[in-house]
């Protein structure tokens, strides 16, 4: 073990940034397991073969040492389903809630910015949004315009919207006073500069904290959405399909085909959420 | 005086709220593509019988009118038709609202009975094995699917077990008591019914616990973090050099402290749960407003589903009106 990695020295001075950077960011578990997590989903598939497969084994085998995870009952290898529905779900918590923030942080800094009338409806309303009942609303959204895979990021990111207007308003309003933007008011600066340049970038470690657990909770909407049957359809590698597919034969002992998937769910959202709060403590 | 005053502004950004909530609801429900005609009557009907419904819901007017139109429906407590079940949507939620409630309350009870308790005790003790016991449980039932929980209690106690009943309705073997709340629960009391009592908190512990669970994690969490910070403040710490016995600091000297915040999360929680039992109700096949909603999804009956879309709506906002006007009782610095 190397204590003092820190003072750890190459003869490059940039590569020597590089990896002691690299360093204390795997050093930090979460981010090491998101890494991992990440790392699988994108160079995990090449791996493990197709997930469509059907009949590669026998239907329903337990875990065994040629199918760690075991098949499911079209014989398809679990492992491998898991793997690739790592893509699936991760592309679309990174994509809603990257649309979410985009749409939702400069409309909150405006609202802070702004005050008054704007502040007022932009306020009421994201309070009105957060009372719904999101999964049933989003769950009606998608069986009225159809459940492609970009009408499910979309809908997820509507639905997520509101938060980032209220985040992003609570955490400019305290700066809109400090004496630096009264400064860049001074020297004649554009309000969408002071907004885009002077103050975004100061709130933004708390959006990016918000992003991750945002994250964490549309690929938990987008496994909902899938388990009652309105998101991905099987046979779709997708987690939460997965869990429903093989909740039918749980009730007979065959266990397999709906834990793994569920333990995917929840490692990935552990990992994610613990990100975001070592991000907050920063 | 004051007092007055403050309930009436509370009253009045209630009732924006709600008209918000239907004002997104109507655009939902209105701007979206693809015609709701259409949905009702499927795409193979003639031109005149989609002429014929566009004219009944009035599709053909201008959105202001039909914006009109569909608030005075909605005053007047009409909340359309189910064709699927052929019932005024109304007349069906009459026995699936109370079912929801049932499930909703028994969970936020039993999340309260295990968060608050164990939040307490991770304060006090810091670093012990309650500690980490409690950041545990904290971060595994935010993170945790509830619908695979649920999949994985049947798994275990149904099918493993064999201790909890089929995870099928919320009655069995025993006939539903005498209708008085629609709560099986409360009516089996009232009416000392026994038999259904049992068998009605046998089939709730499953779902309710699985809630509990999941919605216990943020009010663990809140009562930890708050408690953390009173117990650090400079009063708690007179009181501790006034040799004051430490049961008596933590509850007769922190713990209001906390109450403020804890209840204002166990009031979003709760207005949270009215909505949001759907996956449970889903896989524990409870006959409540989220199974109504879903199975009404599946067959394109739209009337129901945003009725139920409301409804949940509106009882988050009373919810979380009725802790703001507990919080004048609760904290005498609001008065």
């Amino acid at each position: 073990m190397i204590h003092n990695f820190n003072n750890f020295k190459f003869k490059n001075n940039k590569l020597n940034t590089i990896i002691i950077y690299i360093y204390n960011f795997l050093k930090k578990p979460s981010y090491f397991c998101l890494t991992i997590i990440i790392f699988l989903a994108i160079f995990g598939p090449y791996f493990v073969g197709d997930p469509l497969e059907i009949s590669k084994g026998p239907r329903l085998s337990a875990p065994s040492f040629d199918f760690l995870f075991g098949t499911d009952q079209y014989g398809m290898d679990i492992l491998s389903r898991v793997i690739n529905g790592a893509r699936i779900d991760l592309f679309t918590g990174f994509t809603a809630s990257f649309l979410a923030a985009s749409i939702g942080m400069p409309l909150g800094a405006f609202a802070a910015y702004k005050k008054g009338v704007w502040d007022q409806i932009l306020l009421r309303t994201s309070e009105s949004f957060q009372a719904f009942p999101v999964l049933i609303l989003a769950m009606g959204t998608i069986a009225a315009i159809g459940s492609s895979i970009s009408n499910i990021i979309f809908v997820i990111a509507i639905v997520n919207v509101p938060v980032y207007i209220k985040l992003t308003r609570s955490s400019v309003v305290p700066i809109l006073e400090k004496d630096f933007i009264h400064a860049a008011r001074c020297a004649g600066k554009s309000d969408f500069k002071i907004l885009f340049k002077h103050i975004l970038p100061n709130v933004s470690p708390v959006v990016i904290s918000q992003f991750s657990v945002n994250c964490a909770w549309a690929i938990q909407i987008l496994a909902a959405l899938s388990f009652v049957g309105l998101g991905v359809k099987l046979p779709i590698p997708e987690w939460g399909a997965m869990v429903r597919g093989g909740s039918d034969y749980i009730l007979y002992g065959q266990w397999w085909v709906s834990i793994f998937p569920g333990i995917a769910i929840l490692l990935t959202v552990l990992t994610l959420n613990h990100v975001a709060d070592v991000i907050g403590e920063n | 005086m004051r007092i007055v005053a403050y309930v009436f502004h509370r009253l009045i950004i209630l009732l924006l709220a709600v008209f918000g909530v239907s004002i997104i609801t109507f655009i939902v429900t209105r701007v979206l593509p693809g015609n709701p005609a259409y949905l009702i009557v499927g795409v193979q009907a003639d031109q005149s019988t989609v002429d014929a419904v566009i004219d009944r819901l009035g599709l053909d007017k201008p959105i202001l009118e039909q914006y009109w139109l569909y608030m005075r429906q909605l005053l007047l407590g009409d909340l359309g038709t189910s064709w699927r079940t052929g019932n005024p949507v109304s007349f069906d939620l009459s026995s699936r609202w109370p079912a929801t409630l049932e499930l909703a309350s028994i969970a936020m009870i039993l999340a309260i009975m295990w968060a608050i308790p164990l939040g307490l005790l991770s304060s006090i003790r810091k670093r012990s094995f309650s500690d980490y016991l409690a950041k545990f449980l904290s971060g595994l039932g935010v993170a945790i699917p509830e619908f695979w929980l649920a999949t994985l209690l049947i798994l275990v106690f149904f099918a493993g077990f064999e201790i909890a009943p089929a995870p099928i309705g919320r009655i069995m073997h025993a006939s539903p008591p005498e209708s008085i709340t629609g709560m099986y629960i409360i009516d089996s009391i009232i009416t000392a019914n026994w038999e259904s009592f049992y068998a009605s908190v046998a089939q709730i512990i499953l779902p309710a616990t699985t809630l509990a669970i999941t919605t216990g994690a943020p009010l663990l969490r809140v009562t930890r973090t708050f408690m953390i910070e009173v117990l650090d403040s400079q009063f708690i710490r007179s009181a501790r050099a006034m040799g004051i016995p430490k049961m008596s600091i933590i509850f007769r000297h922190a713990f209001p402290n906390v109450l403020l915040p804890v209840s204002t999360m166990i009031a979003v929680l709760y207005g949270y749960l009215l909505g949001g039992t759907v996956l449970v109700e889903y896989v524990f096949s409870w006959p409540g407003m989220g199974k109504y909603a879903i199975d009404s999804i599946n067959s394109s009956d739209y009337a129901p589903v945003m009725a139920v879309v409301v409804l949940s709506a509106t009882s988050y906002l009373l919810v979380y009106l009725l802790t703001d006007l507990l919080h004048l009782v609760v904290d005498p610095r609001t008065r």
